[in-house]
C-alpha cells in the first residue's frame, strides 16, 4: 500500500498542505499531528490539496473528520479542500466533512476562502 | 412578510425538518410574547414531538418570571472577570462562545462545568460542552454523564461525544439507554462510543442500524462505518445493500467499497447484483468495476492484477453456474421441473466452458433425490438437451422442442384449445414453445400471441395462460393487468403464481396488499412467486417472511421456506438456515440446506458449517465436514481464504471457543441480545397488515425523508447519494409526492446579485453552486454580498448550471 507524503507551503493568509499518496488510518494520524502543530502555532486558515492524493479509505475519512472538527470547532479556523476528485468529494459530503470544510475549485479560490474573505450575515433568518 | 413573524411560514410547512429548524432558531431568538397565543395554537396541532417540545419550551418562557430571572435565560452571575461578556440572549451567549480564542478557551475551561450547571438553554449548553470538551477538567468529566442522558439531542450528543473522546468507560451505565434511543443520531453516536468499549457488540448494534427499515437509521449506520476498519463492516454493508431498494442509497454504500480496497469486495458485489433489480444491478456492476480499479491502483502490481481479474472472471462464470444450479434445485422443490426456459438457459450455459464444467461439478453435490433427478435430466450424463431456436412467431410449429423426460409436456396434459383465437392447427406444445422462446426483442409478436391467449383466459389451458404471463413479463408487455387480477382468483397454482409475478412487475400496487395471502399459500409455486415479488419491493420483509417459515414447527413449512431461500441474499438468511439445520432435520432438508451453503461459498458460511458439524450426529457431521472442506478449498483457490487450511481450522476452533465462552457468561447490559427487544420499532410489518401499510406509504415516506433531512441538516450532509449527491452543498431529499425529484437543500453562501431582470436574486454557495431565487420569497431580499443561510427547494436546473430554487417554506409546500 503506498504511503503519504505531506508538503507544506506558506501563503500570506493561510498554509497549504499537499497530500501525495494514500490517506488511510495511519497516514491520517500523521496528517492530524502535522495540522495540530500548525494550529498550535497560530495557523487558522488551512488548505488541503488532494490533487495528488491517490485514495482515501474509511479510516482516512474518519481522521479527516476529527481534523475538521478540531480546526473549525475548537480553533475557530477554516479548512478548505481543493483538488478533490468526484469520488473523494462525494465521500466528504456523505461523511459530513463538507460543508464543515469548504470545497474550492482551485488553489487561488481556496486560499482566498481560507484567508478569511467572507461576507456579513444575511439570508434566511 | 412581517420580519418578527417569519416563523409562521416555516412552522406551517409540511416538512418536519423545516419546522424543527424554525423551532431551533426560535429557541435562540424567541418571538415577542404577543405571539404566545398563536404559538400555542401551532403547538396544539404540531405532531412532531421534537418540534413540539421546543415550542413548548418557548411558551413556558412566556409564562414564567421575567426573562432575566429565569433559569432558562440565566445570565451568568460572573459578569466580571474572564466570563465578562457572557451575558444577554442565548444567541448573544453563543456568539460570545464562538469568538473565544483557543487560548481563552483553555483559560476558561476550568469554569465551564460551573457555567454549564447554571445554563438551561439546550443549544447554549451543547455549545459549552463542545467548545470546552477537550479541555474539560478531568475530575469533572463524570458530571457530563447526566447530560448524556437528557432529552435534548444537542446536549446529549455533545456530552456523549466528549465522553467518548475523553473517558469512554464512564459511558457504560448510560450506553443501554442511548443504544435504544429513538433518535438515530444518538443511537449512531452510542454505537461509535461502544466501538471503544466492545467492538463485537458494537458491530451487532451497527448491523441492526444498517438493517433497520427506517432509511434515517440506515444512514446513521452508514456514517458509523466510516469510523470502523472496513474489514469489520464490509459484511454488514453487503447485507444492508442486499435489502436496499433505492439505487441512490445503494451507491452511497458503494462509496465505502470504492475507497477501501478489498480483494473480496468485487466478488461479493457481483453476487449482490445477481438478485438486484435492473437499476440496482447496474449500480452494483459499476461498483464491481470501480472496486477493481481501486484494487489495481493500490493493492496489486499490474501482473498480479491481471491474474486477479482472470480469477474474478472465472469466478463469475462459476457463480452463474451456481445460480443456475440453485434454480434447478428450486424447480425440483417447488414442482416446476423442466421447461423451455430452463432448456434455453442450459443451452446457453453449454456454450461457456467454465460455466458448463462448473455446472457439472455442482451436479455431484449432495442434494435431494428430486433435485438430483432434475440435474441429471438437464445437465448430467451427457443427456442431450439441445434445442433449435425457432422463429418466435408462427413458425414455431415447425420446431422440435425438447422432450421432457416425464413424458407428456404440461400443455399436452392440458385441455384441448377450442376457442377461435388460437388456431386449431397449432398444437398446445407448439404454442408453449413459441411463448417460451419469445425474447424482449420480439415485443410486437409477443403482444399478438399473449393478447390472443389472455383475451380468452377462461377458455385457454392453464399452462398456456401461465406461459403467456411469463412471456409478458419477459417481453415487457404491460397491458395485461386486468387479466392477471382475474387469474389470481383461479385454482391452478401455475397460473396464480405467474399472475402474481406479472402484477409484481407491472402493477405492484394491485398485488402488494394481497401478498400476505400468497405468502401463506401451501402451494410451493405460489409461495415462491410471492417471495420473489416481495424481495423486489421490500427485501427486508421477504427475509423476515422466510425466517418465519424456517422457524416454523411444521416440516412442510420449513421445506417451503428452504425452497424459497434462493430468492434472497443468502447471508441474510444463513443464520436462520443454520439454526434449522442444527435441529438435525430429515435427510432431504439437511441436504437441501447444505446444498444452499455450498452454492453460496463465503468465509462466514465456512464458520457456520463448522459449528453445525460440532452439533450434529456423526453421519450428518461427516457430510457437513466434506462440504465445508470443499468450500474452504474453493475459497482458497479464488483468493478469498488463506491457502493455509490448517491455520483456518485453528481459527475456526478459537472463534467457536470464544463465542461459546461469551454465550455462557452473563451478557453486559449494553449487549445487543439484551437490548434487542427495546430497540425502536421500525422493523417489517406483518403481511396481514400489508394493505394498511400500503395506504400509509405516502405519509410515512414523507416522514422518513423528513427525518433523514433533519439528520442530514444537523450533519450538513447529503442524504441521497448519486450524481446529485455529488453536489457539495448541504442537505437535500426527494419528495415523491411532489413530482418525485424535488429536493430540499440547506444552502450556505453569499448573495451575488440582488435583483435580476427576472426578479430573482442570485446566491453562490460556499462550494460554488449557484441558486436563483424569486425575490418574492424573501422580504426583504437579502442585500448584495450578504451571507445567506437558508433551506431552498430546487425546482429545476438552468442551462447555465445554476438552480432555480424557491424558499422551502414558500414553495407551495404549506
Amino acid at each position: 500500500m503506498p504511503g503519504l507524503t505531506l508538503t507544506i507551503e506558506n501563503k500570506p493568509n493561510c498554509i497549504i498542505v499537499r497530500l501525495d499518496g494514500y490517506l488511510e488510518g495511519e497516514t491520517g494520524q500523521q496528517l492530524q499531528q502535522l495540522l495540530e502543530g500548525l494550529l498550535c502555532r497560530g495557523t487558522r486558515g488551512l488548505v488541503l490539496d488532494f490533487a495528488k492524493c491517490t485514495g482515501i479509505n474509511s479510516l482516512g475519512v474518519s481522521c479527516l473528520l476529527e481534523i475538521v472538527i478540531r480546526i473549525v470547532e475548537d480553533f475557530g479556523g477554516k479548512l478548505v479542500l481543493v483538488g478533490l476528485n468526484e469520488l473523494q468529494r462525494r465521500v466528504m459530503v456523505l461523511s459530513g466533512i463538507i460543508p464543515m470544510a469548504i470545497s474550492a475549485p482551485n488553489i487561488d479560490e481556496a486560499c482566498r476562502v481560507a484567508g478569511g474573505v467572507d461576507g456579513g450575515l444575511g439570508g434566511d433568518r | 412578510m412581517d420580519a418578527e413573524f417569519w416563523w409562521r411560514l416555516d412552522l406551517s410547512s409540511p416538512i418536519v425538518d423545516i419546522r424543527r429548524m424554525a423551532a431551533v432558531q426560535m429557541l435562540l431568538e424567541p418571538p415577542p410574547s404577543s405571539a404566545a397565543a398563536e404559538l400555542a395554537e401551532i403547538v396544539a396541532r404540531e405532531d412532531d414531538a421534537e418540534t413540539k417540545a421546543m415550542l413548548r419550551q418557548i411558551l413556558d418562557g412566556y409564562k414564567g418570571p421575567p426573562a432575566d430571572a429565569r433559569p432558562a435565560e440565566a445570565v451568568p452571575t460572573d459578569s466580571v472577570g474572564p466570563w465578562a461578556g457572557w451575558s444577554g440572549s442565548p444567541a448573544q451567549r453563543l456568539e460570545w462562545l464562538g469568538r473565544l480564542t483557543p487560548e481563552k478557551r483553555k483559560e476558561l475551561a476550568g469554569h465551564a462545568p460551573d457555567q454549564l450547571a447554571k445554563e438551561r438553554h439546550p443549544l447554549v449548553a451543547s455549545a459549552l460542552i463542545r467548545i470546552f470538551g477537550r479541555s474539560w477538567p478531568e475530575d469533572r468529566l463524570e458530571a457530563l454523564l447526566g447530560y448524556a442522558s437528557v432529552d435534548s439531542p444537542p446536549v446529549c450528543l455533545a456530552a456523549l461525544e466528549t465522553l467518548r473522546q475523553r473517558k469512554h468507560e464512564l459511558l457504560l451505565p448510560v450506553l443501554p439507554g442511548l443504544l435504544t434511543s429513538a433518535n438515530p443520531r444518538i443511537r449512531g453516536a452510542a454505537v461509535r462510543a461502544l466501538i471503544e468499549v466492545d467492538r463485537e457488540e458494537a458491530l451487532a448494534h451497527l448491523e441492526a442500524l444498517l438493517l433497520d427499515a427506517d432509511p434515517a437509521r440506515r444512514l446513521e449506520g452508514l456514517r458509523c462505518c466510516f469510523h470502523t476498519p472496513f474489514e469489520d463492516v464490509m459484511q454488514l454493508l453487503l447485507k444492508a445493500m442486499a435489502i436496499e431498494t433505492d439505487a441512490r442509497r445503494l451507491a452511497a454504500y458503494g462509496m465505502l467499497f470504492e475507497i477501501n480496497p478489498s480483494l473480496e469486495a468485487p466478488f461479493r458485489l457481483y453476487e449482490l447484483s445477481e438478485r438486484a433489480s435492473a437499476e440496482n444491478a447496474e449500480v452494483l456492476r459499476r461498483l464491481v468495476a470501480a472496486t477493481c480499479r481501486t484494487i489495481g491502483n493500490t493493492l496489486l502490481n499490474p501482473a498480479d492484477f491481471q491474474k486477479y481479474r482472470e480469477r474474478l472472471q472465472e469466478w463469475i462464470d462459476r457463480r452463474a453456474a451456481a445460480v443456475l444450479a440453485q434454480d434447478i434445485v428450486a424447480r425440483a422443490a417447488d414442482g416446476r421441473g423442466t421447461d423451455h426456459e430452463l432448456t434455453e438457459m442450459i443451452e446457453l450455459a453449454r456454450k461457456r466452458p467454465v460455466l458448463w464444467n462448473a455446472l457439472q461439478e455442482l451436479a455431484t453435490l449432495p442434494m435431494p433425490p428430486a433435485a438430483r433427478a432434475l440435474f441429471l435430466k438437464t445437465v448430467g450424463g451427457g443427456a442431450s438437451v439441445s434445442v433449435q431456436r425457432p422463429s418466435p412467431v408462427r413458425s414455431a410449429a415447425t420446431s422440435e422442442g425438447p422432450a421432457p423426460a416425464g413424458g407428456k409436456t404440461e400443455a399436452e396434459n392440458a385441455a384441448p384449445i377450442d376457442h377461435p383465437v388460437v388456431e386449431k392447427a397449432r398444437k398446445p406444445s407448439d404454442l408453449l414453445e413459441t411463448l417460451a422462446l419469445l425474447s424482449p426483442d420480439d415485443k410486437n409478436a409477443a403482444n399478438r400471441e399473449i393478447v390472443s391467449i389472455l383475451s380468452t383466459i377462461n377458455e385457454s389451458p392453464a399452462p398456456l395462460v401461465a406461459a403467456a404471463f411469463r412471456a409478458a413479463v419477459r417481453c415487457s408487455i404491460d397491458n395485461q393487468a386486468p387479466s392477471a387480477r382475474h387469474a389470481l382468483n383461479g385454482s391452478d397454482p401455475v397460473v396464480v403464481s405467474a399472475a402474481v409475478e406479472y402484477l409484481g412487475k407491472f402493477a405492484p400496487d394491485d398485488i402488494e396488499p394481497l401478498l400476505g395471502r400468497f405468502l401463506a399459500s401451501t402451494e410451493p409455486r405460489i409461495k415462491s412467486a410471492a417471495v420473489r415479488v416481495l424481495q423486489r419491493s421490500d427485501p427486508l420483509q421477504a427475509v423476515s417472511a422466510l425466517k418465519t417459515m424456517l422457524r416454523s414447527k411444521h416440516i412442510e413449512h420449513q421445506k417451503l421456506g428452504i425452497a424459497c431461500l434462493v430468492h434472497v441474499e443468502f447471508s441474510l438468511v444463513r443464520d436462520a438456515l443454520a439454526e434449522l439445520l442444527e435441529t438435525n432435520p430429515p435427510g432431504d432438508l439437511l441436504e437441501t440446506g447444505l446444498c444452499l451453503f455450498q452454492m453460496n461459498p463465503d468465509p462466514e458460511g465456512v464458520y457456520r458449517l463448522y459449528l453445525l458439524e460440532k452439533r450434529l450426529p456423526a453421519e450428518a457431521a461427516g457430510n457437513i465436514r466434506r462440504a465445508r472442506r470443499e468450500m474452504m478449498t474453493f475459497l482458497a483457490g479464488s483468493g478469498r481464504l488463506s491457502p493455509d487450511l490448517g491455520k483456518i481450522e485453528n481459527e475456526l476452533l478459537e472463534r467457536a471457543e470464544r463465542e461459546s465462552k461469551k454465550r455462557a457468561a452473563v451478557p453486559p447490559a449494553y449487549a445487543f441480545k439484551v437490548l434487542q427487544k427495546s430497540l425502536p420499532s421500525s422493523g417489517p410489518v406483518r403481511h396481514a397488515e400489508y394493505s394498511e401499510t400500503a395506504r400509509k406509504t405516502t405519509i410515512s415516506v414523507a416522514v422518513i425523508l423528513a427525518v433523514a433531512v433533519f439528520a442530514a441538516l444537523a450533519w450538513n450532509v447529503v442524504t441521497g447519494p448519486g450524481d446529485e449527491a455529488a453536489s457539495p452543498t448541504a442537505s437535500r431529499t426527494a419528495l415523491p409526492g411532489l413530482g418525485g425529484r424535488l429536493q430540499i437543500r440547506q444552502v450556505d453562501g453569499w448573495v451575488r446579485e440582488e435583483r435580476s431582470a427576472a426578479d430573482e436574486f442570485k446566491i453562490e454557495s460556499e462550494t460554488g453552486e449557484v441558486f436563483r431565487v424569486p425575490c418574492r420569497d424573501y422580504d426583504p431580499v437579502p442585500a448584495l454580498g450578504a451571507r445567506f443561510k437558508g433551506a431552498l427547494i430546487l425546482m429545476r436546473k438552468n442551462d447555465d448550471g445554476s438552480w432555480f430554487a424557491r424558499r422551502a417554506a414558500a414553495a407551495g409546500l404549506r
